[in-house]
């Protein structure tokens, strides 16, 4: 009897010790086919940290190359090295923070402001050459520039960690190292550039606005890729979003030019004595009127986008887009559109040939993009492409915020995770704050 | 800058953390409780009330009840793969209780009637305010208390049916918080509160074809809870007020659909000392399809919301054994095994279950024929569970262990 009594108490008292959760049969982290000992990052602004229309140390700190670095340490990665910044207020300009601005017509509103605090920027464009970098993220470099030589010379960004910015072409930079694995993110601004002037540049040619030869983006993305992946290292190559996709796109509304009946009159008025009657204004909203090569001015339609750079105090107060048409320079156009897709595409045909071609990895960073487009939620986050507070776009409108940049970097785990059969842990979004309210 | 701000989905999620699996909806009774919640067949003392009201007519005498059980579950989620990221919720107590008075009434003992106060679901998780998945859940408490009075009629030694009418009133609290950084960094947070009500009924079949074989039938209408003077307190950065409800609050109103859940149960009694049973339950869990939230002021930022849920039905085994060592007493056991309603893919940390094994044992001790002491403890385990939540894309792998012991007394007039 009192032996029942004990075994009863003493299966209970077991009991009560193994409520614990332990977690025995976890899924531990590996890398599959993958090694990832010495990582290297190779990319324009997005992979250099490049947030907020500016380098910071708190943006390379939080770029998705050194975000991948951290989950590739789990699985056996090693060291990884930036060129980090001394300060975090912006390199070479100040950076955006949100702030009140009051417009022509004395309405304050919150809006990206340059950051009001002192460019603390002392030692920023100090050379530090001398070492190897994990993370050789160039802002603002093109797939075209990759045989440059001296081209450390014409960017500022380079100069600082190239080891001989006068003498070495990016590519040499690039292939430097021999890493283990690798993530190669160029060929945005081989695009971007022309977009961002409103497609004033040309197609061929090697300016700013320009868009690269399809010829030499893929001689020199192949040469690239045909060098990294000497001596079997791995990787993963990832694509061109589409640029038009973007808040500095989509913000400014097409339909934003509203009037009152009375200067809707007026503006018909004026349209219709200097010969263009195909441009009617009514009360209430109305499509801005832009300039144009063919019929000299009309309304801006439907698949054509305005530039985040417009100046917002001449729409609102001085009639641009009214009763000034807007400069090309401040939007694009159907066939600028066009022009920019086709490209975009023949591109990233380029880059995933390379990465079939080479057995590596390819991301569709475009596919990531539209995902957003559509609501696309991450621990308990939905992320849009709205500017601001989309939560996934920095207050440039085309560089991301540091969430932004961990959901790239969880973007690229899952592809590394497919491709390589690794079972890499994502990185913790939540981690990082949104974008900073007043 | 865009004044139109863009919802950052609220995602508001309340769901049946204390109702799904076994022990949330079955510590209604000592004995059952110790037999892995089975006791469908035998009305075992006023506690049949809940577990099938045909049996109040069958007690004979008129009885009394009272117990009160310590629910403290421990829940934790992990990162997985595993990286060491591991958030065990904070673990926090309730006491559900169940009371019952009933019996035999008329002086043939044919009409039976009674009443039963109980505690069906109750919830209490905090996973604390700073952990990954705090944009869908802080931390979640839920409560209901519900009367059911109940009658039976015994139309002959066979056979017996009973029925009861049940009231339900609960309340909830839930905290999260929202991606709305503050300039510190910190995130916004929105608080629901709101007391619901809701009605059900259900009613019981007991058939005892010999002396030996006992079955039970019963049919629990699931009831709705239904929230409808909520409150929704927000706090998000200055600049943003503009977009929220005036002074950062609004009325909301919800609703719960609690699961239909027909019972079969038998219980052999193999002689005088032994009797063993077993209860199949079938839950239908599909009819809760989607939380909605209605709030009484939409602004830029806060939406009504709808949140799919995909829940399965489920059939749970419970089987339990009760030996009489001496005429005074009992010594109880039980295995269950309770497949979880909440699929894979739609399971949010403010409702983690998985499918649980339930082990548990009890005793008994009658004084002269008229007073019970109980005693019994349900131990529960859920295996690793990996899980997702689809509508916010939140994963990872989830354990849950209880251990819940219950003291009760029963007298009989």
């Amino acid at each position: 009897m009192k032996f029942k009594y004990l075994v009863l108490i003493a299966s209970a008292a077991g009991l009560l010790s193994s409520c614990k959760n332990n977690f025995k049969s976890l899924d531990t982290p590996t890398a599959g086919e993958a090694d990832f000992s010495k990582y290297v990052a190779i990319g324009n602004s997005l992979t250099a940290g490049y947030a907020d229309n500016s380098l910071t140390r708190d943006g390379q700190e939080n770029s998705y190359p050194n975000m991948l670095s951290q989950q590739f340490k789990m699985v056996g990665g090693g060291n990884f090295v930036q060129p980090l910044l001394p300060g975090s207020y912006g390199w070479p300009s100040a950076k955006y923070t949100l702030g009140y601005q009051t417009d022509c017509k004395g309405v304050t509103a919150l809006g990206p402001i340059p950051n009001p605090a002192a460019a603390d920027t002392a030692g920023s464009s100090n050379r530090i050459g001398n070492i190897d970098y994990n993370n050789l993220g160039v802002p603002g470099i093109k797939v075209a520039h990759l045989g440059i030589n001296g081209y450390g010379v014409f960017n500022p960004y380079a100069a600082r960690f190239f080891r001989n910015p006068s003498l070495q072409t990016p590519l040499e930079v690039f292939l430097a190292q021999s890493p283990s694995f690798f993530t190669v993110w160029l060929g945005g601004n081989d695009v971007l550039g022309y977009a961002t002037s409103g497609g004033e540049g040309n197609i061929g040619g090697m300016g700013t606005a320009d868009i690269t030869h399809p010829e030499l983006f893929k001689t020199m993305y192949d040469s690239l890729v045909n060098n990294l992946v000497k001596g079997n290292a791995k990787g993963v190559l990832i694509n061109i979003p589409d640029v038009t996709s973007i808040p500095f796109f989509t913000t400014i509304d097409r339909n934003g030019a509203t009037v009152t009946a009375e200067e809707a009159n007026r503006l018909n008025q004026h349209y219709k004595d200097l010969g263009y009657n195909h441009i009617s204004f009514r009360e209430g909203k109305n499509a801005f009127v832009v300039e144009d090569d063919r019929v000299g001015v009309r309304h801006i339609e439907e698949g054509e986008f305005l530039l985040l750079t417009i100046p917002a105090n001449e729409l609102k107060c001085n009639g641009l887009g009214t009763m000034k048409p807007l400069p090309k320079r401040y939007f694009l156009d159907a066939k600028e559109v066009a022009t920019i897709r086709e490209y975009t595409a023949l591109f990233n045909q380029t880059i995933q040939d390379a990465a079939r071609k080479h057995g590596l990895a390819y991301m569709d960073a475009g596919a990531f993009m539209r995902s957003l487009s559509s609501g696309f939620a991450w621990d308990g986050i939905k992320y849009s492409p709205t500017f601001v507070t989309g939560g996934a776009f920095s207050l440039d409108g085309v560089h991301l915020t540091p969430r932004g940049y961990a959901l790239v970097a969880n973007q690229i785990i899952t592809t590394i995770n497919t491709y390589y059969k690794a079972n890499i842990p994502y990185h913790d979004v939540n981690k990082y704050p949104g974008i900073k309210f007043p | 800058m865009n004044k139109k701000l863009i919802f950052t989905s609220l995602a508001l999620g309340i769901a049946p953390t204390l109702m799904a699996g076994s022990f949330q909806i079955n510590l209604q009774g000592i004995r059952q409780t110790a037999m892995a919640s089975s006791g469908t067949a035998k009305p075992w003392d006023a506690s049949t009330l809940f577990y099938n009201p045909a049996g109040l007519s069958d007690l004979g005498s008129f009885q009394v009840y009272a117990s009160g059980f310590y629910v403290s579950p421990n829940i934790s989620y992990s990162q997985a793969p595993a990286t060491g990221y591991r958030v065990d919720a904070q673990k926090l107590s309730s006491f559900p209780f169940a009371v019952y008075a009933g019996g035999a009434v008329s002086k043939d003992k044919r009409l039976g009637a009674g009443i039963g106060i109980f505690t069906p679901f109750g919830s209490k998780v905090s996973w604390g305010s700073d952990w990954r998945g705090r944009y869908l859940v802080r931390d979640i408490s839920l409560a209901c208390i519900q009367i059911q009075p109940t009658i039976s009629y015994k139309f002959s030694d066979h056979f017996s049916i009973g029925a009861g009418l049940n009231y339900g009133f609960g309340s909830m609290e839930i905290n999260k918080a929202l991606p709305l950084t503050f300039a510190d960094g910190s995130d916004g947070a929105v608080k629901l509160e709101g007391n619901g009500t809701g009605w059900g009924f259900n009613v019981g079949l007991h058939y005892k074809p010999v002396e030996e074989i006992e079955l039970g039938l019963t049919y629990r209408h699931g009831m709705t809870m239904k929230v409808n003077d909520g409150t929704a307190s927000f706090s998000a950065p200055h600049s943003l007020q503009s977009s929220l409800p005036a002074n950062g609050t609004t009325g909301f109103s919800t609703r719960l659909p609690l699961p239909h859940i027909t019972t079969l149960g038998m219980a052999y009694n193999v002689n005088s000392r032994l009797t063993l049973q077993g209860d199949l339950v079938f839950a239908i869990w599909s009819r809760y399809k989607s939380l909605d939230f209605t709030f009484d002021e939409n602004t830029a930022l806060v939406q009504n919301s709808s949140e799919v849920k995909k829940n399965n039905n489920t059939l749970a085994v419970r089987l339990g054994a009760n030996y009489k060592i001496t005429q005074a007493l009992e010594l109880m056991a039980g295995f269950g095994y309770d497949p979880t309603p909440i699929s894979k893919n739609y399971m949010s940390p403010d409702a983690v279950d998985g499918n649980r094994f339930i082990m548990s044992g009890g005793i008994a001790y009658t004084l002269g024929d008229m007073v019970s002491i109980m005693g019994s403890f349900q131990y529960t385990t859920t295996p690793t569970r990996y899980a997702t939540h689809s509508p916010s894309n939140f994963s990872g792998a989830y354990e849950i262990k209880s251990f819940t012991p219950a003291l009760g007394i029963a007298v009989k007039f």
